[in-house]
């Protein structure tokens, strides 16, 4: 679906993002991307989409390299959500706002009108739609943004570091949303900071370190090399780090890891 | 005598409906490292406005109760001069570059050039900070080409190097790393060490508990709990907060489901993990 | 792509290290004189004069690929409106098509021309030889206060400061499907969608800008230590006797091609 193969990015300054990355992700999978300030995760991405071409090295998308194609000819397949919501906001109402991208697509006006309710209604947007984006606060314009872009329907997601600043209320209807979409067999691919939201929500964990790619494996194998881990400036969740001094098999959420610590307590007998 | 004190304190912004901040009663001790939490729209940054003299100086709006740093009150004061006083880092990394430093060297330096500060002492000040939070890479880079980590990194370095009495962070470190994350608190802490009081709006609960020693937990512009943090996390208020308290709480109330033992607070990694190696071995010796 | 939302360049002469109020003098009297005369050669030699300064303050490459930037489309509509359609010319040059370039207008737009190129080369060299905080720390010492320097900084900064947002906000559109590549009228579309987060965007980050500079004691009531030595030295004294020598000069040519 998206194969990237020897992957070189230089910034026109001559900072070289992208050190020779290859990857694959398939159709439906859930991806986090991890690791420092600087290490290339938003510059990866962008390949993605078209906005920034290689240097050397291909970027396909089903087949397609993005060399060939412009941005907005890849966006009927690549959706992106950008990490500052005012970037993209200008119509008046949020419904406009969310009608916007799917009219760049197609003219089935019907079937706009039942995906953008739809939408509204998973981002908790639905009682607001005929208010101004800017009428909201920053934290509710994400949403505008994630839900102006997932109208589009598009296979594959990108969310540019969703999390930030979010307090937990709105971390789990994220989670909701990356739900939803892993039902409709979207590739979901994340760019975040919040190791216990990548944990919880993401079997494939790639870490980006210096512009290249240090690890890509299972959330679980990632995130038990505290060590590799530090090299990225990243931590394990903090759950995970009780499991890794405790010596028990990592976990992500509470009740396995007391279940695990009783059993290791029980067995000493 | 509190160093800030809230008296009945509300707000409400000239175009919205409803109040930001709603009768808010609060005082700060000197030397306090304070958090503030809540949800997102909690009216946590209107709180860190109406501190920093912001709300009512810039932002208009309907405006009651008092606000008092360091026995005076912010509506008799001009901004200018309250923020002799109050240091304040914004969230948003990138408009708090000033656009009239070259590099990050000079963007660092500005602050303590309006101020007055002797030259020699502002090279020797902005060369610590810069160490401290592990930036001297960057000091010849222009502030506008960093990443939205390193600008965030550089608006604090900028801020905290006046060493203002108290110390206003709007959550610092949404976009950094977790070490940088980690770095950031350090570097707080050394300044609590030196005397200056904190006010920190934060979402990263395990952390707090480990620096901050009170906390304010704000819900729909009111004040909910606020105290000394392990009274206001363990109680059972806290639960209409909708937000969560660090792991560790969590970890302990699951624990006490399969040991018996005297409730003990547990705020911390380093507190969580005394209390698991004292449970495993006392299931050693029982066995 | 280097980011720089002034012109100026970190490189020192003798022109550089002038006070800023010097130069001010300087880009000042290039205000006046080019509109003293209508003389060719002597607008041609007051340009010159301009180019013999950012030579020899090290910038000439810099001012240039600048000048050329700004004022090339300009000069170029210019020079093509005047020639051709300049009322009541009647000496023709040539003829293009159905056409006559007349002499006139030639002239007429060729002294148009060299007063824009005068002033705004002067204001350029200004701008590209003074750090910005200098420009406002000179301002401050002798009486203007710092607010206005800053009105001036950040008036300055608003094309390049929107430059980089539109940037972003292009990057944001073209992934929801919005062509700019292409005709006119494939960009022409895109317009609306890029120009008003461009303009919502930079009016929420002004205010937001403001109260950061407040945060950095901008407004503080202190004296504001200098890390730059301001004091006139002789060039300075020089340069200015030199700059009004000039002017004066400009304006007893005028009054006496006025007489004669």
């Amino acid at each position: 679906m998206i194969n990237v193969t020897e992957l070189v990015y230089r910034y026109p300054t001559g900072f070289d993002a992208l050190r020779g990355i290859n990857l694959q992700i398939d159709h439906g999978e859930k991806v986090a991307i991890i690791g420092q300030n600087g290490a290339g995760k938003s510059s990866l991405v962008k390949h993605f989409n078209g906005l920034l071409k290689p240097t050397s090295g291909d970027v396909t998308i089903n087949g397609v390299n993005t060399k060939e194609k412009t941005t907005a000819q890849l966006s009927r397949w690549v959706g992106y959500v950008f990490q500052n919501p005012d970037d993209q906001l200008f119509k008046n109402s949020i419904r406009e706002e969310l009608l916007f991208g799917p009219r760049q697509l197609s003219t089935d006006q019907v079937k706009i009108d039942e995906i953008v309710l739809e939408i509204a209604h998973l981002t908790g947007l639905e009682s607001s739609l005929d208010k101004n984006p800017y009428d909201l606060s920053l934290s509710d314009r994400k949403f505008v943004s994630i839900a102006s872009v997932l109208t589009m329907d598009q296979d594959v997601v990108i969310l540019d570091e969703p999390t930030a600043g979010q307090s937990d209320d709105k971390i789990a209807l994220l989670e909701s949303i990356v739900n939803y979409l892993q039902e409709k067999g979207k590739t979901i691919i994340v760019i975040a900071h919040d190791m216990e939201f990548v944990a919880k929500n993401f079997t494939r964990v790639i870490v980006l370190s210096g512009g290249k790619i240090l690890m890509d494996d299972s959330a679980d194998r990632v995130f038990a090399q505290p060590e590799k881990l530090r090299q990225s400036q990243l931590r394990p969740p903090h759950i995970t780090r009780l499991c890794l001094e405790f010596g028990l098999p990592v976990c992500f959420n509470v009740p396995e890891f007391v279940e695990a610590f009783v059993n290791s307590c029980c067995k000493r007998s | 005598m509190a160093l800030v004190e809230l008296k009945d304190l509300s707000f409400k912004y000239q175009l919205a409906d409803e109040f930001a901040l709603k009768r808010i009663n609060l005082k700060i001790e000197e030397g306090d490292f304070y958090a503030i939490v809540g949800a997102n729209g909690s009216g946590k940054s209107s709180l860190c406005y109406a501190i920093r003299g912001f709300i009512p100086h810039f932002h208009r709006g309907d405006f009651s109760g008092e606000v008092l740093v360091a026995d005076q009150s912010n509506s008799q004061r001009k901004l200018g001069e309250i923020g002799l006083d109050v240091g304040f880092v914004f969230q948003n990394p990138f408009s708090q570059i000033s656009g009239v430093a070259m590099n990050v060297y000079e963007e660092v330096s500005f602050g303590l050039e309006n101020l007055g500060v002797a030259k020699e002492m502002i090279a020797h000040r902005v060369e610590e900070i810069m160490t401290l939070l592990e930036i001297e890479h960057l000091r010849q880079r222009n502030p506008y080409n960093l990443s939205g980590g390193e600008q965030q990194k550089v608006a604090i370095a900028s801020v905290m190097v006046m060493e203002p009495r108290i110390l206003i962070l709007d959550e610092p470190t949404s976009q950094l790393d977790p070490v940088g994350t980690e770095q950031v608190f350090k570097a707080i802490e050394l300044m609590k060490n030196r005397g200056m009081t904190i006010i920190l709006v934060e979402h990263k609960m395990e952390l707090i508990s480990y620096f901050a020693n009170k906390v304010a937990v704000l819900k729909n512009g009111e004040l909910l709990l606020d105290g000394p943090i392990q009274d206001v996390f363990t109680s059972p208020v806290f639960a209409h907060s909708q937000i969560k308290p660090p792991v560790y709480v969590e970890v302990n109330s699951e624990l006490k489901k399969h040991f018996d033992y005297c409730c003990e607070e547990v705020l911390t990694h380093e507190q969580c993990t005394a209390l698991l190696h004292s449970l495993k071995q006392r299931s050693a010796i029982e066995k | 792509m280097v980011c720089l939302l002034t012109f100026y360049e970190q490189k020192r002469s003798w022109f550089a290290d002038l006070n800023p109020i010097t130069k001010l003098y300087f880009v000042g009297v290039m205000f006046l004189i080019p509109f003293l005369t209508d003389n060719l050669l002597i607008l041609t030699s007051y340009f010159l004069l301009i180019l013999a300064l950012a030579y020899s303050s090290k910038i000439f490459n810099r001012f240039c690929n600048t000048l050329t930037r700004i004022i090339l489309p300009l000069l170029i509509l210019l020079f093509i409106m005047q020639s051709l359609l300049y009322p009541g010319g009647e000496k023709i040059i040539c003829q293009i098509w159905f056409m006559s370039v007349k002499q006139e207008g030639v002239i007429f737009a060729s002294t148009i021309g060299l007063r824009l190129l005068i002033v705004i080369g002067s204001i350029l060299v200004f701008l590209i030889t003074t750090h910005p905080k200098d420009m406002i720390m000179a301002l401050e010492q002798k009486g203007v206060p710092s607010a206005i320097g800053y009105i001036v900084l950040s008036t300055m900064q608003i094309i390049p400061h929107m430059e980089m947002m539109s940037k972003r906000i292009l990057d944001a559109q073209k992934s929801r499907g919005v062509e700019v590549e292409g005709n006119i009228w494939v960009r022409a579309k895109a317009y609306l969608p890029v120009v008003v987060p461009l303009i919502l965007s930079s009016i929420a980050q002004l205010e937001n800008k403001v109260m950061a500079l407040e945060c950095r004691a901008f407004n503080a009531p202190v004296k504001k230590t200098s890390m730059v030595d301001f004091t006139l030295t002789g060039a300075d004294r020089f340069v200015r006797i030199i700059v009004i020598l000039i002017l004066v000069a400009a304006v007893v040519g005028r009054v006496a091609s006025l007489w004669l």
